[in-house]
Order: structure tokens, then C-alpha cells, then sequence
């Protein structure tokens, strides 16, 4: 319990940073959003304009100020559409969370298992294979795949969809239509990571004594394997996949540049060159909390895996 | 005595023929065995070079090569006789590739073959700057974070939890923002991005040196933290910041294009490959070229690095039984 309770309070503190970070990052951008917005303004427009949006006062005035109504559950406006920061984000996280959600199950059920065979038999072509295809998917950037995969589909659209988006309400084959090609160009670094991380991990269990034991014990193969081989190999997976399934939400960026898709990462990246603090804060510190989330309940389930972990205060 | 750990590492941990198969495989299924008697004699520098190739494998020393060759010809570049990259016009409008414009040229008839070389030049220049420049200052943060303990240790901790969890992409864009975009705000976010990483690795790394005797020997007979951190402890970290800051290179790489590629890395008429692609893909219909070129050269070049780095792992740290933690 007590090392669960110290994940989380340093789950916190990692947020309490990022959300720092960023307040003091943004305030360090040249150019006020008056001078972007209203460049013939006046001096006193000016002045109005930066108390109306609360930009008056000194950077740590304004961050205090921000920090107790963030406190409270007050996310703030966003200073270009007036419409509230939640409402921003919120209308656009379906399609990056789903995006995401698909790309994650396409690591889990094709990297994983294609790792795990590759690293069993490790002195045929398959090991070779699933080392040399796992260097070369991490290898990809995702825009270039998006790119590729953009060319080739509008060469020959075989039904489905490079850009453009249908929500799920229009029907699930109509949605996967348009998700299948940029969920696969989110997934193909943490395809590559996670095969190599189970090929590796399964190839430094086959040579642990305690299988050759269970193999002169006389233990059917199918036994070995998942009492002695799959669990064990499992444990390096579960943090890589966490590492990953954090990633995935800040990694939507290009894909969603890629495939002109309205998305939370193509609103940051918009925000930023806007100069919408409240907007581009709100969404790193739910990015960040995505990533250190996934991370400690990674660590949590880690220990309960293997206790020995959490025997261990130091790494 | 510095080296004593390092030297012995190889030879004192025994490994059974299987493992050393299985987890560092070399690419075509040969078993790995070090020679024990490393110092007993002292090969020559040829003989050592000839081992390194035997271990390295075919694929390696090609990928090495193919790598060399890259940055060869992103040095020579300027001086070559090629059509200048900013010549408007040199070539017809986005032909096809032919033997004379061997990627075919973009919509102002530049040849994409040579801004693709220029891209190659001005890609690697930046990782590399940046990395290395993290490099360094990670391994000494990292260091002293072993070395002292304590509040700094945990202060460096939670900074690198911090840009861990900062969205790179986003962190990348606000410190262009900031600098401005161009090269100096790529390496600058290039360096932040990859600094925890560093900083991690060889704290760790470290940390397992501190407490070993010829530390403590040296702290005893009056050595100064200085030189203790780099006389006797870097040696031992060393190999794992070179392994390292060959993975940090490819993750280098795709930062810097992925920001040129969102228009806020390298600013025309300068091009790195990421520029290059952002410019093409308003062309992706008409002249794919302009896309793919630069796509492949730049998966080429950090597949390369990636290859290169996995062969520098296995050969640095040579095969040793997986713990099971």
C-alpha cells in the first residue's frame, strides 16, 4: 500500500512540474496575444484587452492565479474561441483517444505476439526477421509512413480512407474506413519497441536455468511456455507497453497532421503558433497525465507481478 | 585501477554458449564468445580490427559503411559539382526522375537529389550536435547525481520525470516558439528531449561504481571529486554513454524532421529532409518524388544509426546472463 500511495504522490508531483513548465514556457514566447491579435490596438486597448484575458500582472501573479482556479476545476477559456478549454478539448478527444485505443490493440495483438515467436525460435529465419522488422518500424518516422500510405491509397483506395474522418455514430465499419490507416501509422513505433522488447525478453528467459530444469524435469513444451516462459517475459513488456500507451497520445501530432484530421494534437500545435496559453496548457498537462498515469499503474502492476519489486525502494 | 572493473566485467561473469547465442545474436545466428585472455596478449591493431569485423558481422560493417558513406557525402556536399540545391529552375517543373535528375526535381525545377544530399548534411549535423552536446552534459549531471546523493540526486530525479512526461513534440514546438524557428531552436529542443534519457542511463550506471573499492581507494588517498569522476568513475560509465547517445541519435533524427516537418525546424532555402517532405507533401498527388525521396533517405539514414547502435551494444557489452530482477 505504502508503495502505491509513494507512486501516486510522485505521479503528482511530476504533473505539478509539467504544468510549471508549461505556464512559464508559454510566457516566455516573444509577442503578446494582443500584439498577435490586435497589432493596431492602443496602448490602454492593450491594457484592457490583458486584463480581460487575466495576461495582466507579472508571469507569477498570473500563474498563482491560474494554479488556484485549475485547483477548483476552472480549466479556463480559450483566448481565441471563447469557448471554454474543456469544451475544446473535450469535442476533439474521441478521435485521439480512439486513434490511440486502435493503435494499442494493434501492438498488443500483432507486435507482441510476433515478438514472443520470434524470440522462441530464436535459431530459425523468424528470430532474424523479427529483429531486423522491429529495428526498421522504429526506424520509420510516422509522418513519412503517413505520407507513404496517403500516396499509395490515393493511388488505389482498395475502400478505405487517407484523410478525412467519420465519427463512430456513422456506423463502425464507416469509422474504422478512416481509422485503420493513421491508427496504423500511430502504432508502427511501439510495434517495433514492443516486438523487440518480447523478443528479447522471451530469448533471456529460454536461457535462464530454471527452464532447462523444467525441461529435464519432462515438462510438456506447452507447459514450459506459459507457466515458465510467458509470464516471466511479460514483466519487460508490461513497461514498454505503458511507455508506449503514454506516447501515443503526444505522438497523435503529425499523424493528425498527416491525415488532416481534427484531433487534441492538431489543436496544440495550432494553440501554440496562436498563442493560446489556456488551450496549450490544459492539453499538455492531460497529455502529461495520460503518459505519468499509464507509467505508475505499469509500475503498481508490475509489483504485483513480481513482488520482489516493491522490496526494492531504489532503482 | 580505474579499469579494473571494466576490464573484468567480461571475463568474470561466466556465460553459458546458449545464452550468449540467444540474447546477442549478431545478426547471423553465430555464437558470440569473447576472448577471455583479452589482455593476456596483446593483439595488433589489425588483429584487433579484423576480430571487430568477424564479430560485427556482413550486415553490420555494410550498414556502417552505407552510414559513412552519408555522412561522407553530407561533408563534401557544398563542394560538389551537383546542381546547387537553391539553383530555381536549373530543371524542368517536378519531372519524374531520369537518369539526369536522379529524384526528379520540385515545383521551382530544383534537383530533389541534391537538396535530398543537402537534407542528409543539415539532418545529421543537428542530431549530432545535439545529442553529443547532451551527451556530455548528461553523463556529468549523471555522474554527480551517483556521486553526491542525496537532494540533488532526487532534485535530477524529478526534473528528468518532468521532460519525461512533457509531450516531446509539444516541448520541441514551444522552444521554437520561444528561439524562434530555425536550426539553433531544433538542436536546443533536440538536447532537452534526449537530456533525461542520458541523465538516467548513467546515473544508473554510476551508481554501481560509486561504492566499489578503487572509488573508495581513491577517495582515501586524497583524490579530488573531480578527479574521481572522471579518472575512475567515467571510464566505467563511458561505454554506456556511448551506446547511448548512438540510440538518443536516431530519436535525434526524428525529432529534428518532425519539427521541420510541422514548419518550425529548418527554415528554407535551407532544407533538412523533415523540410523537405512538409514541402513535397502539397505535391503528393502530382509529384510523389518530392515525398518519397527525402521519406527514404531519411528511414535509411536512422535505420543505419539504429543498426549501428544495436551491433555497438553487443560488441561493447558483450553477452552476460540476463539477470531476472
Amino acid at each position: 500500500m505504502l508503495f502505491i500511495a509513494a507512486r501516486l504522490g510522485l505521479a503528482a508531483l511530476t504533473i505539478a512540474g509539467v504544468a510549471t513548465l508549461v505556464f512559464f514556457g508559454m510566457r516566455l514566447i516573444p509577442g503578446s496575444y494582443a500584439d498577435l491579435f490586435f497589432p493596431l490596438a492602443s496602448e490602454a486597448d492593450r491594457e484592457a484587452i490583458s486584463i480581460e484575458y487575466g495576461l495582466d500582472g507579472s508571469a507569477l501573479e498570473q500563474y498563482i492565479l491560474w494554479l488556484g482556479k485549475l485547483l477548483q476545476g476552472d480549466f479556463g477559456t480559450s483566448l481565441v474561441t471563447n469557448k471554454p478549454v474543456i469544451d475544446e478539448i473535450v469535442q476533439r478527444l474521441p478521435l485521439t483517444l480512439e486513434l490511440g485505443f486502435l493503435a494499442l490493440m494493434i501492438i498488443a495483438f500483432i507486435g507482441f505476439p510476433m515478438g514472443i515467436i520470434s524470440g522462441m525460435f530464436h535459431k530459425k529465419w523468424t528470430s532474424q526477421v523479427g529483429r531486423h522488422s522491429s529495428t526498421f518500424l522504429m526506424s520509420i518516422p510516422n509522418f513519412v509512413l503517413g505520407s507513404l500510405l496517403v500516396y499509395a491509397f490515393s493511388v488505389n483506395s482498395l475502400g478505405l480512407k487517407a484523410g478525412g474522418w467519420a465519427p463512430l455514430s456513422e456506423g463502425l465499419m464507416e469509422n474504422l474506413k478512416y481509422a485503420i490507416l493513421p491508427a496504423f501509422t500511430l502504432s508502427i513505433t511501439g510495434l517495433g519497441l514492443v516486438l523487440a522488447t518480447a523478443r528479447s525478453s522471451v530469448l533471456g528467459v529460454i536461457g535462464q536455468d530454471h527452464i532447462l530444469a523444467a525441461v529435464s524435469r519432462g515438462l510438456s513444451p506447452k507447459d514450459i511456455f506459459s507457466k515458465h516462459i510467458f509470464r516471466n517475459a511479460l514483466i519487460p513488456v508490461i513497461t514498454i507497453f505503458a511507455i508506449v500507451a503514454g506516447y501515443l497520445l503526444g505522438g497523435t501530432v503529425l499523424v493528425e497532421t498527416v491525415f488532416s484530421l481534427d484531433g487534441v494534437g492538431r489543436l496544440l500545435v495550432n494553440s501554440i503558433t496562436r498563442r493560446d496559453y489556456p488551450v496549450v496548457q490544459i492539453g499538455v498537462i492531460l497529455t502529461a497525465t495520460a503518459f505519468v498515469l499509464t507509467n505508475t499503474i505499469a509500475d503498481i502492476l508490475y509489483g504485483i507481478i513480481d513482488p520482489r519489486v516493491t522490496e526494492k525502494n531504489d532503482g | 585501477m580505474a579499469n579494473s572493473f571494466s576490464d573484468s566485467s567480461d571475463s568474470d561473469t561466466p556465460t553459458s554458449i546458449h545464452d550468449s547465442a540467444s540474447t546477442h545474436d549478431n545478426g547471423h545466428g553465430d555464437v558470440l564468445i569473447e576472448d577471455s585472455g583479452a589482455g593476456a596478449n596483446n593483439p595488433s591493431p589489425g588483429q584487433r580490427f579484423t576480430r571487430l569485423l568477424r564479430v560485427a558481422g556482413p550486415t553490420t560493417v555494410i550498414m556502417v559503411l552505407i552510414l559513412l558513406s552519408m555522412i561522407f557525402i553530407g561533408i563534401i556536399e557544398p563542394y560538389l559539382a551537383i546542381a546547387d540545391y537553391k539553383n530555381i529552375a536549373s530543371g524542368p517543373r517536378r519531372s519524374a526522375p531520369t537518369i539526369q535528375w536522379l529524384f526528379g526535381t520540385d515545383n521551382l525545377g530544383r534537383s530533389v537529389f541534391a537538396r535530398v544530399l543537402e537534407g542528409i548534411r543539415l539532418t545529421f549535423l543537428l542530431s549530432v550536435t545535439a545529442v553529443v552536446a547532451a551527451g556530455i552534459v548528461g553523463s556529468f549531471i549523471g555522474m554527480a547525481a551517483a556521486w553526491y546523493r542525496g537532494i540533488f540526486d532526487t532534485f535530477i530525479a524529478r526534473m528528468a520525470d518532468v521532460l519525461f512526461a512533457f509531450p516531446s513534440l509539444i516541448f520541441g514546438l514551444i522552444i521554437s516558439a520561444i528561439i524562434g524557428p530555425g536550426s539553433f531552436a531544433a538542436i536546443v529542443a533536440i538536447f532537452f528531449i534526449v537530456l533525461p534519457t542520458m541523465v538516467r542511463v548513467v546515473r544508473g550506471a554510476a551508481i554501481g561504481v560509486v561504492n566499489r573499492d578503487f572509488v573508495v581507494a581513491a577517495q582515501i588517498s586524497g583524490a579530488s571529486t573531480a578527479r574521481i569522476l572522471f579518472k575512475h568513475i567515467f571510464p566505467n560509465v563511458a561505454s554506456v554513454t556511448v551506446v547511448q547517445t548512438a540510440y538518443l541519435l536516431s530519436i535525434g533524427m526524428i525529432i529534428e524532421s518532425s519539427l521541420s516537418f510541422l514548419g518550425l525546424g529548418v527554415q528554407p532555402p535551407a532544407s533538412s529532409l523533415g523540410a523537405l517532405l512538409r514541402e513535397g507533401s502539397a505535391f503528393l498527388n502530382i509529384a510523389p518524388w518530392m515525398v518519397l525521396a527525402p521519406g527514404a533517405v531519411l528511414t535509411l539514414a536512422i535505420f543505419c544509426v539504429n543498426y549501428v547502435g544495436d551491433a555497438a551494444r553487443s560488441i561493447i557489452e558483450p553477452a552476460q546472463p540476463r539477470p531476472l530482477e
